[in-house]
Protein backbone atom coordinates (compact mmCIF):
# COMPACT_ATOMS: atom_id res chain seq x y z
CA UNK A 1 0.00 0.00 0.00
CA UNK A 2 2.79 2.44 0.93
CA UNK A 3 4.73 2.06 -2.38
CA UNK A 4 1.55 2.82 -4.37
CA UNK A 5 0.95 5.93 -2.25
CA UNK A 6 4.57 7.05 -2.72
CA UNK A 7 4.33 6.45 -6.49
CA UNK A 8 1.25 8.70 -6.71
CA UNK A 9 2.98 11.41 -4.68
CA UNK A 10 6.21 11.20 -6.73
CA UNK A 11 4.29 11.24 -10.02
CA UNK A 12 2.45 14.39 -8.98
CA UNK A 13 5.80 16.06 -8.24
CA UNK A 14 7.59 14.71 -11.33
CA UNK A 15 8.13 18.27 -12.66
CA UNK A 16 10.77 18.74 -9.90
CA UNK A 17 12.78 15.51 -9.67
CA UNK A 18 14.99 16.57 -6.75
CA UNK A 19 11.96 17.58 -4.69
CA UNK A 20 10.03 14.42 -5.67
CA UNK A 21 12.91 12.21 -4.56
CA UNK A 22 13.42 14.04 -1.26
CA UNK A 23 9.70 14.07 -0.44
CA UNK A 24 9.41 10.37 -1.30
CA UNK A 25 12.24 9.43 1.07
CA UNK A 26 10.92 11.60 3.87
CA UNK A 27 7.35 10.39 3.54
CA UNK A 28 8.42 6.76 3.23
CA UNK A 29 10.44 7.05 6.43
CA UNK A 30 7.48 8.70 8.19
CA UNK A 31 4.98 6.05 7.08
CA UNK A 32 7.32 3.20 8.03
CA UNK A 33 7.75 4.71 11.51
CA UNK A 34 3.97 5.08 11.84
CA UNK A 35 3.50 1.40 10.86
CA UNK A 36 6.16 0.31 13.35
CA UNK A 37 4.48 2.34 16.11
CA UNK A 38 1.03 0.93 15.30
CA UNK A 39 -0.07 -1.28 18.20
CA UNK A 40 -2.34 -3.56 16.12
CA UNK A 41 0.47 -5.56 14.53
CA UNK A 42 -1.64 -5.96 11.39
CA UNK A 43 0.75 -4.78 8.65
CA UNK A 44 -1.67 -3.86 5.86
CA UNK A 45 -4.24 -2.28 8.20
CA UNK A 46 -1.44 -0.31 9.89
CA UNK A 47 -0.19 0.92 6.50
CA UNK A 48 -3.71 2.03 5.57
CA UNK A 49 -4.10 3.87 8.87
CA UNK A 50 -0.72 5.56 8.44
CA UNK A 51 -1.68 6.73 4.95
CA UNK A 52 -5.11 7.94 6.08
CA UNK A 53 -3.49 9.97 8.87
CA UNK A 54 -0.98 11.41 6.42
CA UNK A 55 -3.47 12.85 3.93
CA UNK A 56 -4.32 12.80 0.22
CA UNK A 57 -1.19 12.61 -1.99
CA UNK A 58 -2.53 15.15 -4.49
CA UNK A 59 -3.32 17.71 -1.77
CA UNK A 60 0.13 17.23 -0.31
CA UNK A 61 1.77 17.47 -3.74
CA UNK A 62 -0.08 20.76 -4.36
CA UNK A 63 1.45 22.24 -1.19
CA UNK A 64 4.94 21.10 -2.16
CA UNK A 65 4.46 22.36 -5.72
CA UNK A 66 3.72 25.87 -4.43
CA UNK A 67 6.99 25.76 -2.44
CA UNK A 68 8.84 24.58 -5.55
CA UNK A 69 7.41 27.52 -7.56
CA UNK A 70 8.42 30.00 -4.85
CA UNK A 71 11.96 28.60 -4.87
CA UNK A 72 12.18 28.79 -8.65
CA UNK A 73 10.84 32.35 -8.55
CA UNK A 74 13.74 33.37 -6.33
CA UNK A 75 16.22 31.50 -8.56
CA UNK A 76 14.84 33.26 -11.64
CA UNK A 77 15.13 36.65 -9.90
CA UNK A 78 18.76 35.96 -8.97
CA UNK A 79 19.53 34.68 -12.49
CA UNK A 80 17.96 37.80 -14.01
CA UNK A 81 20.18 40.12 -11.95
CA UNK A 82 23.34 38.07 -12.54
CA UNK A 83 22.75 37.64 -16.28
CA UNK A 84 22.02 41.34 -16.88
CA UNK A 85 25.19 42.23 -14.93
CA UNK A 86 27.25 39.64 -16.87
CA UNK A 87 25.96 40.84 -20.25
CA UNK A 88 26.78 44.41 -19.25
CA UNK A 89 30.34 43.45 -18.22
CA UNK A 90 30.84 41.43 -21.43
CA UNK A 91 29.61 44.37 -23.56
CA UNK A 92 31.83 46.88 -21.78
CA UNK A 93 34.78 44.46 -21.94
CA UNK A 94 34.38 44.14 -25.71
CA UNK A 95 34.13 47.93 -26.18
CA UNK A 96 37.26 48.39 -24.03
CA UNK A 97 39.07 45.79 -26.15
CA UNK A 98 38.08 47.60 -29.36
CA UNK A 99 39.49 50.83 -27.85
CA UNK A 100 42.81 49.11 -27.12
CA UNK A 101 43.20 46.78 -30.09
CA UNK A 102 41.04 48.50 -32.67
CA UNK A 103 38.20 46.92 -34.64
CA UNK A 104 34.46 46.89 -34.14
CA UNK A 105 32.12 49.30 -35.90
CA UNK A 106 32.75 52.36 -33.71
CA UNK A 107 34.89 54.30 -36.20
CA UNK A 108 33.12 53.21 -39.33
CA UNK A 109 29.41 53.60 -38.66
CA UNK A 110 26.82 53.15 -41.38
CA UNK A 111 23.09 53.83 -41.10
CA UNK A 112 22.50 50.12 -40.47
CA UNK A 113 25.04 49.79 -37.65
CA UNK A 114 23.73 53.02 -36.08
CA UNK A 115 20.17 51.59 -36.03
CA UNK A 116 21.37 48.25 -34.63
CA UNK A 117 23.45 50.11 -32.03
CA UNK A 118 20.40 52.10 -30.92
CA UNK A 119 18.26 48.95 -30.67
CA UNK A 120 21.04 47.32 -28.65
CA UNK A 121 21.27 50.22 -26.17
CA UNK A 122 17.55 50.80 -25.70
CA UNK A 123 16.75 47.08 -25.47
CA UNK A 124 19.46 46.57 -22.85
CA UNK A 125 18.37 49.47 -20.63
CA UNK A 126 14.74 48.40 -21.05
CA UNK A 127 15.70 44.92 -19.80
CA UNK A 128 17.47 46.54 -16.81
CA UNK A 129 14.37 48.62 -16.02
CA UNK A 130 11.88 45.73 -16.33
CA UNK A 131 14.27 43.34 -14.57
CA UNK A 132 14.54 45.75 -11.63
CA UNK A 133 10.73 46.05 -11.54
CA UNK A 134 10.39 42.22 -11.57
CA UNK A 135 12.84 41.76 -8.71
CA UNK A 136 11.28 44.63 -6.70
CA UNK A 137 7.84 43.07 -7.24
CA UNK A 138 9.02 39.64 -6.02
CA UNK A 139 10.78 41.10 -2.96
CA UNK A 140 8.07 43.59 -1.96
CA UNK A 141 5.16 41.14 -1.97
CA UNK A 142 5.03 38.06 0.19
CA UNK A 143 3.91 35.06 -1.82
CA UNK A 144 0.26 34.42 -0.93
CA UNK A 145 -0.99 30.94 -0.18
CA UNK A 146 -1.90 28.95 -3.33
CA UNK A 147 -5.42 28.71 -1.91
CA UNK A 148 -5.61 32.53 -2.06
CA UNK A 149 -7.21 33.98 -5.22
CA UNK A 150 -4.34 36.50 -5.55
CA UNK A 151 -1.78 33.71 -5.96
CA UNK A 152 -2.32 33.04 -9.67
CA UNK A 153 -2.68 36.73 -10.49
CA UNK A 154 0.62 37.50 -8.76
CA UNK A 155 2.40 34.60 -10.46
CA UNK A 156 1.08 35.70 -13.88
CA UNK A 157 2.36 39.27 -13.30
CA UNK A 158 5.81 37.99 -12.32
CA UNK A 159 5.96 35.71 -15.37
CA UNK A 160 4.92 38.55 -17.72
CA UNK A 161 7.49 40.95 -16.21
CA UNK A 162 10.29 38.35 -16.42
CA UNK A 163 9.33 37.44 -20.00
CA UNK A 164 9.41 41.13 -21.01
CA UNK A 165 12.85 41.61 -19.40
CA UNK A 166 14.21 38.44 -21.05
CA UNK A 167 12.80 39.41 -24.47
CA UNK A 168 14.46 42.85 -24.27
CA UNK A 169 17.75 41.25 -23.20
CA UNK A 170 17.60 38.70 -26.04
CA UNK A 171 17.01 41.57 -28.48
CA UNK A 172 20.02 43.41 -27.04
CA UNK A 173 22.26 40.34 -27.31
CA UNK A 174 21.09 39.62 -30.89
CA UNK A 175 21.91 43.25 -31.80
CA UNK A 176 25.27 42.87 -30.10
CA UNK A 177 25.87 39.71 -32.11
CA UNK A 178 24.99 41.49 -35.35
CA UNK A 179 27.35 44.40 -34.57
CA UNK A 180 30.16 42.02 -33.54
CA UNK A 181 29.71 39.99 -36.74
CA UNK A 182 29.80 43.15 -38.89
CA UNK A 183 32.93 44.31 -37.02
CA UNK A 184 34.64 40.94 -37.51
CA UNK A 185 33.87 40.82 -41.25
CA UNK A 186 35.60 44.16 -41.65
CA UNK A 187 38.77 43.04 -39.85
CA UNK A 188 41.13 40.15 -40.31
CA UNK A 189 40.30 37.10 -38.26
CA UNK A 190 43.09 36.39 -35.84
CA UNK A 191 44.02 36.51 -32.21
CA UNK A 192 42.39 39.94 -31.95
CA UNK A 193 39.00 38.38 -32.74
CA UNK A 194 39.12 36.08 -29.75
CA UNK A 195 37.94 38.69 -27.25
CA UNK A 196 34.85 39.80 -29.27
CA UNK A 197 33.95 36.16 -30.02
CA UNK A 198 34.55 35.12 -26.41
CA UNK A 199 32.47 37.93 -24.91
CA UNK A 200 29.66 37.21 -27.39
CA UNK A 201 29.76 33.53 -26.39
CA UNK A 202 29.46 34.59 -22.72
CA UNK A 203 26.46 36.80 -23.51
CA UNK A 204 24.71 34.02 -25.46
CA UNK A 205 25.41 31.44 -22.73
CA UNK A 206 24.09 33.80 -20.02
CA UNK A 207 20.89 34.48 -21.93
CA UNK A 208 20.53 30.74 -22.57
CA UNK A 209 20.73 30.06 -18.81
CA UNK A 210 18.10 32.74 -18.16
CA UNK A 211 15.72 31.35 -20.80
CA UNK A 212 16.17 27.87 -19.28
CA UNK A 213 15.37 29.16 -15.78
CA UNK A 214 12.27 30.88 -17.15
CA UNK A 215 11.18 27.65 -18.85
CA UNK A 216 11.53 25.75 -15.54
CA UNK A 217 9.47 28.44 -13.81
CA UNK A 218 6.75 28.27 -16.47
CA UNK A 219 6.66 24.47 -16.26
CA UNK A 220 6.39 24.43 -12.45
CA UNK A 221 3.70 27.10 -12.54
CA UNK A 222 1.71 25.04 -15.02
CA UNK A 223 1.91 21.84 -12.93
CA UNK A 224 1.13 23.71 -9.71
CA UNK A 225 -1.96 25.27 -11.28
CA UNK A 226 -3.05 21.82 -12.50
CA UNK A 227 -2.61 20.33 -9.00
CA UNK A 228 -4.57 23.16 -7.37
CA UNK A 229 -7.43 22.94 -9.84
CA UNK A 230 -8.03 19.24 -8.99
CA UNK B 1 -8.87 22.15 18.10
CA UNK B 2 -10.16 23.65 14.81
CA UNK B 3 -8.00 22.58 11.85
CA UNK B 4 -8.08 26.01 10.18
CA UNK B 5 -7.04 27.71 13.42
CA UNK B 6 -4.07 25.37 13.70
CA UNK B 7 -3.06 25.84 10.06
CA UNK B 8 -2.90 29.60 10.63
CA UNK B 9 -0.29 29.04 13.34
CA UNK B 10 1.44 26.03 11.82
CA UNK B 11 4.80 27.74 11.33
CA UNK B 12 4.97 28.81 14.97
CA UNK B 13 3.87 25.35 16.13
CA UNK B 14 6.65 23.71 14.11
CA UNK B 15 9.26 26.22 15.33
CA UNK B 16 8.14 25.59 18.91
CA UNK B 17 8.47 21.82 18.47
CA UNK B 18 11.98 22.23 17.07
CA UNK B 19 13.02 24.70 19.78
CA UNK B 20 13.63 21.68 22.00
CA UNK B 21 16.27 20.38 19.58
CA UNK B 22 16.80 18.91 16.08
CA UNK B 23 14.23 16.33 15.00
CA UNK B 24 12.86 14.54 11.93
CA UNK B 25 9.30 15.02 10.68
CA UNK B 26 7.74 12.11 12.57
CA UNK B 27 9.37 13.21 15.84
CA UNK B 28 8.16 16.80 15.26
CA UNK B 29 4.57 15.55 15.00
CA UNK B 30 4.97 13.41 18.11
CA UNK B 31 6.44 16.38 19.99
CA UNK B 32 3.54 18.63 18.95
CA UNK B 33 1.01 16.03 20.13
CA UNK B 34 2.82 15.42 23.40
CA UNK B 35 3.36 19.05 24.34
CA UNK B 36 -0.16 20.09 23.35
CA UNK B 37 -1.54 17.13 25.35
CA UNK B 38 -3.03 15.66 22.14
CA UNK B 39 -5.01 18.89 21.49
CA UNK B 40 -3.08 19.62 18.28
CA UNK B 41 -3.81 16.60 16.13
CA UNK B 42 -2.88 17.88 12.67
CA UNK B 43 -3.07 15.81 9.47
CA UNK B 44 0.48 14.45 9.55
CA UNK B 45 1.27 15.30 5.94
CA UNK B 46 0.81 19.04 6.51
CA UNK B 47 3.96 19.20 8.65
CA UNK B 48 6.31 18.38 5.77
CA UNK B 49 5.41 21.28 3.43
CA UNK B 50 5.72 23.55 6.49
CA UNK B 51 9.20 22.16 7.24
CA UNK B 52 10.26 22.71 3.60
CA UNK B 53 8.79 26.23 3.56
CA UNK B 54 10.54 27.20 6.80
CA UNK B 55 13.81 25.80 5.50
CA UNK B 56 13.41 27.79 2.30
CA UNK B 57 12.82 30.92 4.41
CA UNK B 58 16.13 30.26 6.21
CA UNK B 59 14.48 29.55 9.57
CA UNK B 60 15.44 25.86 9.54
CA UNK B 61 18.36 23.84 8.29
CA UNK B 62 18.24 20.15 7.47
CA UNK B 63 20.49 17.21 6.73
CA UNK B 64 20.16 13.51 5.94
CA UNK B 65 21.16 11.05 8.64
CA UNK B 66 21.00 7.26 8.62
CA UNK B 67 18.65 5.83 11.24
CA UNK B 68 19.28 2.62 13.17
CA UNK B 69 16.84 0.91 10.82
CA UNK B 70 19.19 1.83 7.94
CA UNK B 71 16.65 4.22 6.40
CA UNK B 72 17.71 7.72 5.47
CA UNK B 73 16.03 10.36 7.60
CA UNK B 74 15.90 14.14 7.17
CA UNK B 75 16.62 15.93 10.43
CA UNK B 76 15.61 19.58 10.86
CA UNK B 77 17.04 22.16 13.25
CA UNK B 78 16.36 25.81 14.00
CA UNK B 79 18.85 28.22 12.49
CA UNK B 80 19.86 31.39 14.30
CA UNK B 81 17.28 33.30 12.25
CA UNK B 82 14.73 30.65 13.18
CA UNK B 83 15.49 31.06 16.87
CA UNK B 84 15.09 34.83 16.57
CA UNK B 85 11.85 34.49 14.60
CA UNK B 86 10.47 32.06 17.17
CA UNK B 87 11.42 34.35 20.07
CA UNK B 88 9.67 37.25 18.32
CA UNK B 89 6.54 35.23 17.59
CA UNK B 90 6.49 33.96 21.16
CA UNK B 91 6.39 37.54 22.55
CA UNK B 92 3.62 38.55 20.13
CA UNK B 93 1.63 35.41 20.96
CA UNK B 94 2.03 36.00 24.72
CA UNK B 95 0.75 39.57 24.36
CA UNK B 96 -2.18 38.35 22.26
CA UNK B 97 -2.94 35.54 24.71
CA UNK B 98 -2.86 37.91 27.73
CA UNK B 99 -5.10 40.42 25.95
CA UNK B 100 -7.55 37.72 24.84
CA UNK B 101 -7.52 36.17 28.33
CA UNK B 102 -8.40 39.54 29.87
CA UNK B 103 -11.15 40.09 27.33
CA UNK B 104 -12.71 36.69 27.90
CA UNK B 105 -12.42 36.99 31.69
CA UNK B 106 -14.28 40.34 31.47
CA UNK B 107 -16.99 38.74 29.37
CA UNK B 108 -17.50 36.00 31.98
CA UNK B 109 -17.95 38.51 34.80
CA UNK B 110 -20.62 40.52 33.00
CA UNK B 111 -24.10 40.10 34.43
CA UNK B 112 -27.18 39.82 32.34
CA UNK B 113 -29.59 42.74 32.72
CA UNK B 114 -32.68 41.85 34.74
Amino acid sequence: VIPAYLDTLSAALSFDRALAQRVRQEVEDHLQQAVTADPSGDGIAAERRAIAAFGEPEALAAQFAAISVAEQMRKLGRALVLVIASVFIAMKGRVAWYAIAGGGVGHDQTALTAIIGSIDRYAFWLSVLIGACSVAYVISRPTPSPADGRYRKQLRRILVLCLAAITALVLSVVSDGALTTIGLTRADFGARSLVPIGTMAIEIACVGILVFQFWIMKRRTFFTAALHSR
Amino acid sequence: MEGEMLKGHLDMIVLAALAAGPAHGYAVIEEIRRRSRQAFDLPEGTIYPALHRLEQAGLLSSKWVTAESGRRRRVYALTRRGEEAFAGQRVIWQQFSDAMGGLLAGARQRRRPA
